[in-house]
């Protein structure tokens, strides 16, 4: 399973889904959501990756991991 | 397009006039707020969801779980950090090593000149999720964190702040 968090008022939204047939339609809502949130100023990374691998910046769907942080796009204060 | 038929007019209306009706395109969702000062107020739709997300950002369970999840992305010694002083350095290649103090602006600190830097995320957020933010895209994207931040030369921290910065840059010379 893998699990997109996006940054949000609540903490994160949890948006989960998987490579199997069976979930075929929740993989592509989070491809949607997904790219969606990376065209409008978001940034992904990917985190959590195991084995000392550190964080890395992803903009490729099919290139995520375990698990992503989505960040909404940033503005200078 | 005069002020006066824009957004800021409606604003200055609501506040003057509050049982002025509001733009008719706000619609949707409207609530009525009860109250002393908004008698009748016909809250538009884009100002309750504004001050629910506000308020949402600022609640503690949101902030709760906003820090759980900045606790498991932070590594030993950050984490160390953030328990004993409420913040954590991050080491960004080439620029040197940055404190993320937790507040919503002007919170990023260079230990090597003194600068501060402000870069929010649009949406409203915990502070915990900002400092997540800070952190991931300091260590992993710098660019875009300085193309965007605004940038104070000048030490714009309070005293404790400043006391803060001293002990870490001590803690992290030693």
């Amino acid at each position: 399973m893998k699990t997109i968090r996006i940054l949000d008022s609540s903490g994160d939204r949890v948006v989960e889904f998987d490579d199997g047939e069976a979930t075929t339609l929740a993989r592509r809502e989070a491809q949607a959501l997904f790219e969606r949130m990376l065209s409008s100023g978001s940034t992904a990374f990917k985190v959590n990756r195991g084995e000392g691998r550190p964080d890395e910046k992803v903009t490729d769907f099919s290139a995520l991991e375990n698990e992503t942080i989505v960040v909404p796009r940033v503005v200078g204060g | 397009m005069s002020w006066r038929s824009g957004w800021l007019g409606r604003l200055v209306r609501l506040f003057r006039d509050p049982d002025d009706d509001l733009d008719s395109r706000w619609g949707g969702e409207r609530a009525v707020l009860r109250g002393y000062g908004a008698r009748g107020l016909d809250a538009g739709y884009p100002i309750r969801a504004w001050t629910e997300q506000a308020a949402a950002a600022r609640s503690q369970a949101s902030e709760l779980r906003a820090r759980r999840l900045l606790c498991r992305m932070l590594d030993g010694e950050q984490k160390r950090e953030l328990q004993q002083h409420g913040c954590f350095t991050v080491k960004v290649q080439g620029r040197g090593m940055f404190c993320i103090l937790p507040r919503s602006t002007f919170n990023v600190l260079s230990l090597e000149t003194g600068a501060a830097y402000c870069c929010n995320i649009e949406a409203f957020v915990p502070i915990s999720d900002l400092m997540l933010a800070q952190k991931l895209l300091l260590e992993n994207d710098p660019e875009h964190f300085f193309s965007v931040a605004n940038r104070r030369s000048e030490v714009c921290a309070g005293s404790w702040e400043e006391e803060l910065v001293r002990s870490l840059g001590r803690s992290l010379r030693a």
